[in-house]
């Protein structure tokens, strides 16, 4: 028996691994259809992509792209909710998707010998769903408590003040539910936004799994070119106009026994050049467990369980956002401890192994998110929905490698200042006397809102 | 026939390999056979503190040093505790193996306890208890239904525990947690992924070769399922907005056989959307905003339970009501064929879409051999699914679901 090594093991040369090549074709209709070949388990995902969503909502029915989303659930035109149903569980067929505020899906998964199934419903959910008046009645009672639950909780409170901090009224700014558009809105609005968001000629079909690409490609090219498009609007999400300015608003919560933190900085959209450089720098800063905020936060100071920072990078902007949450007399020094990594990272003060560390993390964690169906088929369709390079994913790992130090501290320098951050705290009002002991001194005034100010419009 | 390669090391490690090299990648699950059932009134949240005391160093590795050891090569890692086991598991590049094998040796061996670790621990577990119990809408009724529905305090407790048992824990005691349970001959190793067998085996013995067997503790004895008696509790919860209802029966243990006919009960009944309850409560009568519940199966008591969030102005007794009447619909009327076909195939899709995660392999392979004793206990699952027939369902419906063994609990939004 050999005694036990003091130092850990270097490990062999890694192993190689390329992301699979997609096979592509456009229809004249403007529909693409794609598929990849992953792994050797019999499985496969069929996924309809728009590059549209709830932007379409009309002001005074916001609350529709959500009520939309979950009666697309209920059946098909030629399928009642019951049948639809059943037929998902015969074969054995899970559905996914969603609207969100520029992109909607509709995905069905399932074992590959119902592959053929999977498309044909899933053509059906995305092309022509029943939208039964039943389903929108009960599904408009769903999002109606959906939304009470959201505007109770500290943690949506602070999402959606981020949100509005951030961007305004712009569509990026706006909550997904209002109780008053939700429950004004009818079957006729959901048609109406359903054909706003579905046009083949801006959408993607895919296919993901144990399959022969060009084979699959070919069939569904038959299966889907005669399909008719509506003509393109050239009406798309336009980019956010506003600056955001620097400020700290609290939302009084008194039945919440927790305070949550959240910190927004505006970001760039996907295909912006700085995208990976900025991408290292939050994953220094919060991207994982072993980023800044979670070892200070958390594992040295224990002020709260966890605490994260996200980059959101969307069709025409973005941003990035932390959120911590922790008990109400820790909120003070929580957000000092926050807006102090915040400042070390706008300093650039960013060490190299902590560079080196955060593009491993990215270039190792890579064929993880390319482990599964749903992985392989988010990564395609968001490079084809931001326009990205044809090898984007090809070449993910080299890229991120290729990304130098100087690029990092640069991005962090200029995309973490404390002076573009938005920061909203919701709590019960101990946080409020917290924050005013730690955060007052330091002259940062704070706003005290209420989620009915939240859509009140702002002073230009 | 999935090629696994098994070994039980001379201190009582029990290892198990499943090569899988779709992709380079490797998953790691440890389980070490322990969890709250063990801790006695006044120590709750013991065995779940202590999981977090293991990222917090040990002899070659610095407190925080494991995780960052994990993603700076762009793996995942944590760990789980249950009342039953407590898990550790990793994800690592498949040529990183041994680094995640020689971190966990390191902490088996020779975790590091400071007083300075467990108090920032004992924090941390706090504030994860607000989050989780605290402040979470039904977070203190899932505390109380366990209390209600188990006759014994250790499967009756909350894992995370109560939050004065968590002020109270002493450093002293997980030194003596850390001796009596994270011993070699109390654990399972299960790794899956793009590794040669032989390769992670020497490094497993090389690793966890001379860790010392544990004291062999005096087991805490498996109570024998409870019969309960019917009760019924109400609740205020200012967290909730809308009531909700709990309801529990007892049922049988892990490895009884009739296991896979609760399986199929489970997924009849929950799983997916013409799911029997789903469609009921949710779909068609829309009394109910969510359905979820299912077998919840140890190796002592266990429970088959029912967990629904009422539409605004519901009618508990009603939803429960309807909620009896499905249970003695599986007493009197025979799954048809095509109810049967839709639960083989939703378990069989899940089955298969699980092992596209390597960690969600190697915790399954961890578990049958913690439970099963038998590392193609998975492989063999769905077999045993099929063989399930619909008079198996009538039989243990008749003998288990009686109305006046359940406990029930009504949430009302304060």
């Amino acid at each position: 028996m050999t005694s036990f090594p003091p130092k850990p093991p270097q490990g062999g040369a890694p192993k190689p691994w390329n992301f699979p090549p997609t096979a592509v074709q456009d229809l004249g209709n403007g529909l693409r259809v794609a598929a990849i070949r992953i792994g050797s388990l019999p499985i496969a995902q069929v996924r309809w992509v728009f590059g549209s969503g709830r932007f379409h909502e009309r002001p005074d029915r916001i609350g529709s792209g959500l009520l939309l989303q979950r009666t697309m659930r209920h059946g098909t035109q030629e399928l009642s909710s019951s049948r639809f149903a059943q037929e998902l569980d015969r074969k054995g067929l899970r559905m996914g998707g969603g609207v969100a505020i520029d992109t909607s899906i509709v995905s069905i998964s399932g074992l590959i010998e119902h592959l053929w199934s999977a498309v044909d419903l899933a053509t059906q959910v995305a092309l022509t769903p029943g939208l039964e008046p039943i389903a929108v009645a009960g599904e408009r009672i769903k999002v109606g408590q959906i939304h009470r639950h959201g505007w109770s909780r500290v943690e949506s409170m602070v999402t959606m003040w981020l949100a509005r901090g951030l961007y305004g009224d712009h569509p990026y700014g706006t909550p997904n539910t209002l109780a008053d558009g939700t429950a004004a809105t009818t079957r006729d609005d959901l048609l109406e936004l359903h054909r706003a968001i579905v046009n083949p000629a801006r959408g993607m079909v895919l296919v993901v799994g144990d399959v022969d690409p060009e084979r699959v490609v070919a069939r569904l090219a038959d299966r889907l070119s005669r399909i008719e498009s509506a003509p393109v609007s050239i009406q798309g999400i336009q980019p956010p106009s506003r600056t955001p300015r620097r400020r700290l608003v609290f939302i009084e919560n008194g039945q919440s026994e927790q305070a949550c933190i959240g910190l927004g900085l505006p970001a760039i959209a996907r295909n912006h050049p700085e995208y990976l450089p900025l991408k290292v720098a939050n994953q220094v800063f919060g991207g994982s467990a072993s980023s800044r905020l979670f070892a200070e936060l958390r594992d040295r100071q224990g002020l709260t369980y966890g605490a994260y920072s996200n980059l959101d990078c969307g069709l025409v902007g973005g941003d990035t956002t932390a959120t911590l949450s922790c008990s109400p007399n820790k909120t003070g020094p929580a957000l000092m401890g926050l807006l102090s990594e915040l400042e070390a990272m706008g300093q650039g003060d960013l060490k190299p192994t902590e560079i080196e560390h955060a593009k491993r993390f990215l270039m190792g964690s890579f064929p993880q998110r390319a482990a599964g169906l749903t992985g392989v088929a988010s990564l395609v369709t968001s490079s084809w929905l931001h326009g990205l390079e044809d090898d984007v994913w090809m070449s993910y790992q080299a890229r991120i490698d290729g990304v130098s130090s100087e690029v990092v501290q640069s991005a962090a320098h200029k995309w973490f200042q404390t002076d573009a951050a938005t920061i909203v705290v919701a709590g019960p009002n101990g946080a409020l006397d917290s924050l005013r002991a730690s955060v007052q001194p330091n002259g940062l005034p704070i706003e005290v809102q209420t989620m009915d100010d939240l859509m009140t419009p702002e002073p230009r | 026939m999935v090629d696994i390669q098994e070994s039980t090391l001379p201190n009582g490690l029990r290892v198990a390999v499943q090569p899988d090299a779709r992709i380079p990648l490797v998953g790691v699950s440890l389980l070490f056979d322990v969890g709250s059932r063990v801790e006695a009134e006044g120590e709750s949240g013991f065995a779940h503190l202590f999981e977090h005391l293991m990222f917090q160093g040990s002899a070659h590795v610095g407190p925080g040093e494991f995780i960052q050891g994990i993603q700076s090569w762009g793996g995942t890692v944590n760990g789980m505790t249950g009342k039953e086991r407590t898990t550790y598991y990793h994800s690592l590049p498949s040529h990183q193996f041994a680094l995640g094998l020689w971190m966990e040796a390191d902490r088996m061996r020779s975790l590091a306890l400071t007083e300075d670790t467990f108090e920032t621990q004992r924090a941390t577990v706090l504030a994860e208890r607000l989050e989780r119990v605290d402040n979470s809408p039904y977070g203190q009724a899932n505390v109380r239904i366990g209390e209600i529905s188990y006759a014994d305090y250790a499967y009756g407790h909350p894992v995370i525990g109560y939050r004065k048992d968590i002020e109270s824990a002493t450093l002293a005691s997980a030194e003596a947690f850390r001796r009596t349970w994270y011993t070699p001959d109390n654990a399972v190793l299960a790794i899956a992924g793009d590794v040669d067998p032989e390769a992670v085996l020497d490094a497993v013995h090389a690793y966890f070769g001379d860790i010392p067997r544990g004291p062999s503790p005096a087991r805490t004895p498996i109570p024998d399922p409870p019969r309960m008696l019917p009760v019924v509790e109400c609740m205020d919860d200012p967290k909730a907005t809308l009531p909700a209802l709990f309801i529990n029966h007892p049922a049988i243990p892990r490895g009884n056989p009739d296991f896979y006919v609760y399986e199929v009960i489970e997924a009849l009944m929950f799983r997916g959307p013409s799911s029997r309850l789903y469609r009921r409560m949710v779909v068609d009568e829309r009394t109910a905003i969510k359905v979820q519940g299912g077998y919840e199966a140890n190796r002592g008591p266990s429970l088959f339970s029912l967990f629904a969030v009422l539409a605004q102005g519901g009618d508990p007794s009603a939803l429960a009501a309807a909620y009896q009447d499905e249970l003695d619909r599986l007493t009197r009327e025979r799954l048809t064929t095509d109810e049967l076909e839709r639960v083989h195939n939703r378990l069989r899709s899940a089955r298969v879409f699980g092992r596209q995660d390597l960690i969600h392999q190697a915790n399954s392979l961890g578990r049958s051999v913690l439970y099963h004793s038998d590392v193609r206990w998975e492989e063999s699952y769905l077999e045993r699914i099929l063989r399930v027939e619909p008079e198996d369902i009538l039989r243990v419906a008749r003998r288990d679901f009686d109305p006046n063994s359940t406990v029930s609990l009504e949430v009302r939004p304060a």
